[in-house]
């Protein structure tokens, strides 16, 4: 049983078809660099698993539950970053994670300690109780990251999560996500940069247009095609290399 | 893993969250307004101030100062307090992009909704109960006589028309995607509601009319001729008022991709 199983996913809005009978399987404790284009669906994808977007047909399922019929079960087991959010700007990263935490049914006495740990553990260096609009946008994003791992789940899902960061955030946030995937946490996360799904991923799947045009280990799809990064690899297979 | 969600956890954090905010304060201090400024235009507050305290002690000949309360303090808190907890609660996650967040926790989208109604419901009542409790005297005039029930009654009333306020808020705010929108439908449409009670006394016509609001029965509630049973019946009334719109939000919201 792969950790995420997606068959024949598809999803309309209205005349524009998002995905077009999707499949994809991500193993217990990979890193999977879901990729594509801006547009080519990645999004949805990760929001039909969080339970957000309602597919038009095809399945998906986590650890084996499906997503719309045990979606509580489903979100108990995944961590989830969007690509956009909002942070509450007068909150405080501690009250914020704390709110954070009861929704995922935490109690706030156990989530005093867990809050210091999960900071130390992504490497946020601010102090947890300064605002959130003084923090700078590297950290705000690990603020994020940490709202994903706060009820320890076994799935991460990030979306886009080094976009708009410079090279040093870029940088400490992919050395999380390795450092969780040695944990032995599975995480799917997307992204246009290709050169960091060759940094921390085990696998990659490209997206264009809805489906999965492409599957492989980082190292064997460049060997295949020869190549010398995976920019090259998605040009030539998206027909314009 | 494992964490099983309590539903009053989550109010109890969502309302603490609400009363510690900005609109926390400016409900509170709206409230405290609205209650001296009324003590000082009718020059009240000094004299019945200790008339209040011999409610609980002895007959005051207190009697409820109906004109007060119904065309004064009741509406200002139907229309400009109660919004302040709810006009943005779905509106506001939608605009900042915080669904992915909050939903992305295992609670379903119907314990998202009833926390944040519930919420909106306590913190309102946190901040403007005490506040209505203390400022009472500016609403008793010493004619006949009023008693302990209701004094709790009428305030207890009044609280459940924000119910009413809130559930109607949580609907709107669910329909549209932007906050000042979602305020603004909110503030306008109670005051809509408000106009036919506001006018009751005119005409017979206008009578019936706002018998079609249960803001009529929230503030039918005077110091004298009213039972128990009534009192039960009207506050059966407000929330049959209440319940389509709390039920036809949770049911848009359950539906919707986000």
């Amino acid at each position: 049983m792969g950790a995420i199983e997606i068959n024949g996913l598809v999803k309309d809005y209205g005349d524009v078809q998002a995905l077009k009978g999707l499949n994809l399987n991500v193993e217990e404790g990979e890193v999977y660099g879901f990729c594509g284009p801006n547009g080519a669906g990645k999004t949805t994808t990760l929001k039909i698993l969080i339970g957000l977007v309602f597919p038009t047909s095809g399945s998906a399922k986590v650890m084996g539950l499906d997503v719309i019929k045990k979606g509580v079960e489903v979100r108990k087991q995944i961590g989830y970053l969007p690509e956009t959010y909002g942070l509450p700007r007068w909150d405080t990263p501690r009250k914020f994670l704390t709110y954070m935490g009861v929704l995922s049914g935490m109690t706030k006495d156990k989530l005093k300690s867990i809050i210091e740990e999960k900071a130390a553990e992504i490497g946020f260096t601010e102090n947890l109780d300064r605002k959130i609009k003084g923090i700078s946008k590297g950290n705000k994003q690990k603020i994020g990251i940490a709202q994903a791992l706060i009820h320890d789940p076994e799935i991460l899902l990030l979306d886009e999560p080094t976009t708009g960061l410079d090279p040093i955030g870029r940088n400490e946030v992919l050395n999380s996500m390795k450092a969780l995937s040695e944990k032995g946490k599975t995480v799917l996360f997307s992204t246009h940069i290709l050169s960091d799904v060759e940094k921390i991923c085990d696998n990659v799947g490209i997206i264009h247009n809805g489906v999965l045009i492409l599957e492989g280990a980082p190292e064997s799809l460049k060997e295949e095609y020869g190549t010398k990064d995976l920019d090259e690899v998605f040009l030539k297979v998206a027909g314009h290399g | 893993m494992g964490n099983e969600i309590r539903l009053g956890n989550l109010i109890y954090c969502a309302t603490f969250r609400l009363v510690f905010s900005i609109r926390g304060l400016i409900a509170l201090l709206f409230s405290i307004y609205m209650v001296t400024m009324i003590a000082y235009i009718y020059d009240r507050l000094p004299d019945t101030f200790f008339e209040l305290i011999r409610l609980f002690t002895e007959d005051s000949g207190l009697e409820f100062q109906w004109f007060l309360f119904d065309n004064g303090l009741s509406k200002a808190v139907t229309i400009f307090v109660a919004p302040l907890f709810i006009f943005d609660a779905v509106s506001g996650d939608r605009s900042d992009d915080r669904f992915g967040l909050m939903l992305a926790r295992p609670i379903t989208r119907t314990q998202y909704m009833l926390m944040k109604l519930m919420s909106a419901f306590f913190a309102f009542g946190i901040v403007f109960l005490p506040i209505m409790a203390l400022g009472y005297p500016v609403f008793v005039d010493i004619v006949e006589t009023l008693t302990p029930a209701s004094y709790f009654g009428t305030i207890l009333l009044l609280y459940l028309l924000a119910f009413f306020t809130l559930c109607v808020g949580l609907l709107i705010s669910t329909l549209t995607k932007n906050t000042l929108v979602s305020f603004l439908a909110l503030f306008g449409l109670m005051a809509i509601i408000m106009l036919p009670n506001a006018s009751k006394y005119s005409s017979e016509a206008l009578e019936k009319a706002a018998m079609a609001t249960p803001h009529y029965y929230a503030t039918y509630f005077t110091s004298h001729a009213m039972d128990a049973l009534t009192y039960i019946g009207f506050v059966i009334v407000i929330i049959l008022f209440s319940l389509p719109f709390l039920f036809l939000a949770i049911w848009k919201f359950k539906k919707e991709s986000l």
